[in-house]
Formats: structure tokens, C-alpha cells, sequence
């Protein structure tokens, strides 16, 4: 009995360790990932596949393939992979980031050009207009051009409070 | 909860700031139509959104929103960051100025994060070449900042 005890309280060490250290923070970018294919806009799909996941041990992308948005999973550690991959690290760093190589248009940033690629998108629109200086999603007034993520998503999903939210709540589900 | 306040904590002094010009730059708030953009030279465009309304577990206050704030200058192309940079610099002024602001007695108190930017784009020195295809050809030369807010409505 005194040894299963020890045995289930080993177990369950690991087990806190590697959530309180790499698997917390990993469902964090996971559901982070996946919030922003849905916030994000969406026509062919590539955008919203080429997201990608830095983990303190390996790198997980996106296909940057057309389609519906695939969630990205970073494979799981135990406490003892934590221990022996990032044990001595003094800080464990997640990156999302889009490896597309019009991110800063799609997001808003910069502006772009934009053509009909003659496919309806794999989102419904969110609004259609008159696209104004290139911005992506600065549509006013009449006009045919069409966005499926509000202007500016990327910034609100930032600093508005929601990727905090998102944050939270993967950090305290077990 | 009272979002127009809250905008108005923004809107009213970057609008003065901008009116206060001389000659005076156009700004273009949310679902503000901007037709005279296609002829005008310079103009301002502010983007204010907001994100979570209530916030419990920072404080018992449902009163409480946070959000976002976006503004875009616009200059001619061509001709140098100067006068960009000077327009982008009234609303990073003013957004401090918000910033310093005490708490009031009643009305709305709002705390900016901090500023981002400004970013300048279109960028064209060569870092990104992959993405000439894509570059809009826009006769105006755009800086970009932003700053997350928290607002607090007091009565």
C-alpha cells in the first residue's frame, strides 16, 4: 500500500509538473491558435493554415494549404521530459506566430493589393464596401469589396482583453 | 455601461488636437464615411473597439471595459516620413496626455497601455521581397499606432 502511495503521488508529481510548467502554457497557444483562425480572415483558407507554434522543444506549423483551418497540437511532455529538456531554462517561452507572406496585410498592418481569386471564401463575409487605402479591412459605404474578419481583428484579439481570457482559461483546465 | 463616454475620452481631444492644425487634418472616426479621402492629401483615421465589458476578476466592478485604439495618419508618398511622423506624434501626444489624466470624481476614467508604433508601411526596403506581388500601390505613405485601454465608467 505505502509503495502504490508513492508510486500515485510520483505520478501525480510528474503529472503537476509538467502542467504547471509546459503543458498549462501549451494549451494556452493551442487555444490561441485556434481563436485567431476564427477571428482571422478566411477566403482560401492559407492564412488561417499558416499559423505556427514554437514550443521550448519543437516547432509545429500549420500546412499553409487551402481549406478549413486545422487546429495545430503540440505533442504533450511528462515532468520528466520537462525536467530533462527545459528543467534548467529560467523562463519557458511559447511563439505563435503566421508564417504567410502577406501576415501584415491579413492582419491589418500594411496595406495590399487584393484580387478576386474567383472562389467564394470558406467564411461568410462580415462586411462588404468600398475598400479604402488598401487596408484590408477598412471598408465604407457601398461598394463590392468584400472582408471576412472586422478591421483591425488581429489588435483587438490582442490587446482588448480576449487572448488574456483565452489564456486563463486554458491555464486552468486540467 | 457607457461606450459613447468612453469614446469621447479619445475622440474629443485627438479630434482638437487634429482641428487645432493648421491647416486642419480630416479625422475619420468608426462608421464615419470618408469621402474625401480620394482627393485629400493628408488624413487621420482612429479605430476604437472594445473587448471585454466586465472584467470580475480584477475587480468587483462590472463597469469596467477594456479595448483597443488604432489610429492611421495618411501622407503623400514620396515625400519623405517628416510630415507623417509629425501628425503621428499629435495623437501619440494626446493618447499621453489622456494617460496623465487623474481619476475623476464621476464620468469616466480610462489608462492606455502601452503605445505601439508607429509602424510605417508601404515598406519597400527590400526586407519583405516576396511580398512586392501583393504591396498596394497607394499614393499615400501610412504610419500606424495602438494601445490597449481599460475604462472605467464612475458614478
Amino acid at each position: 500500500m505505502a509503495r502504490n502511495g508513492v508510486w500515485n503521488m510520483l505520478k501525480e508529481l510528474d503529472r503537476v509538473a509538467a502542467t504547471t510548467v509546459y503543458n498549462g502554457p501549451k494549451r494556452a497557444a493551442e487555444r490561441v491558435v485556434r481563436e485567431l483562425q476564427e477571428r482571422g480572415p478566411a477566403w482560401t483558407g492559407e492564412f488561417s493554415n499558416s499559423w505556427q507554434i514554437k514550443t521550448p522543444t519543437t516547432v509545429k506549423r500549420g500546412t499553409g494549404a487551402p481549406g478549413n483551418p486545422v487546429p495545430i497540437v503540440t505533442p504533450p511532455l511528462t515532468g520528466r521530459q520537462v525536467t530533462n529538456s527545459i528543467g534548467s531554462k529560467d523562463k519557458v517561452v511559447f511563439r505563435i506566430n503566421n508564417f504567410s507572406s502577406y501576415a501584415d496585410i491579413a492582419t491589418d498592418m500594411a496595406p495590399g493589393t487584393f484580387i478576386n481569386p474567383g472562389t467564394e471564401p470558406i467564411k461568410p463575409f462580415d462586411k462588404t464596401g468600398k475598400r479604402q487605402k488598401g487596408i484590408r479591412g477598412l471598408l465604407t459605404g457601398q461598394g463590392g469589396n468584400r472582408r471576412t474578419a472586422p478591421l483591425d481583428w488581429f489588435s483587438i484579439y490582442l490587446k482588448a482583453g480576449a487572448i488574456d481570457k483565452a489564456i486563463q482559461v486554458a491555464m486552468q483546465t486540467r | 455601461m457607457n461606450y459613447q463616454a468612453i469614446r469621447a475620452v479619445f475622440e474629443t481631444p485627438l479630434l482638437t488636437a487634429y482641428n487645432s492644425l493648421s491647416p486642419a487634418v480630416p479625422v475619420y472616426f468608426d462608421n464615419v464615411m470618408n469621402d474625401g479621402a480620394d482627393s485629400a492629401e493628408e488624413f487621420v483615421d482612429i479605430n476604437i473597439q472594445f473587448g471585454l465589458t466586465t472584467e470580475s476578476t480584477l475587480t468587483t466592478s462590472l463597469d469596467m471595459v477594456r479595448g483597443v485604439i488604432i489610429i492611421r495618419t495618411y501622407t503623400p508618398k514620396g515625400r519623405g516620413p517628416a510630415r507623417n511622423q509629425t501628425l503621428i506624434n499629435v495623437a501619440t501626444s494626446a493618447l499621453q496626455t489622456i494617460n496623465a489624466t487623474p481619476k475623476p470624481a464621476s464620468g469616466v476614467y480610462v489608462r492606455t497601455g502601452p503605445i505601439d508604433g508607429p509602424a510605417f508601411s508601404p515598406d519597400f526596403g527590400g526586407t519583405t521581397p516576396d511580398q512586392q506581388s501583393r504591396r498596394a500601390f497607394t499614393p499615400f505613405f501610412i504610419s500606424r499606432i495602438e494601445a490597449g485601454f481599460q475604462a472605467q465608467v464612475i458614478s
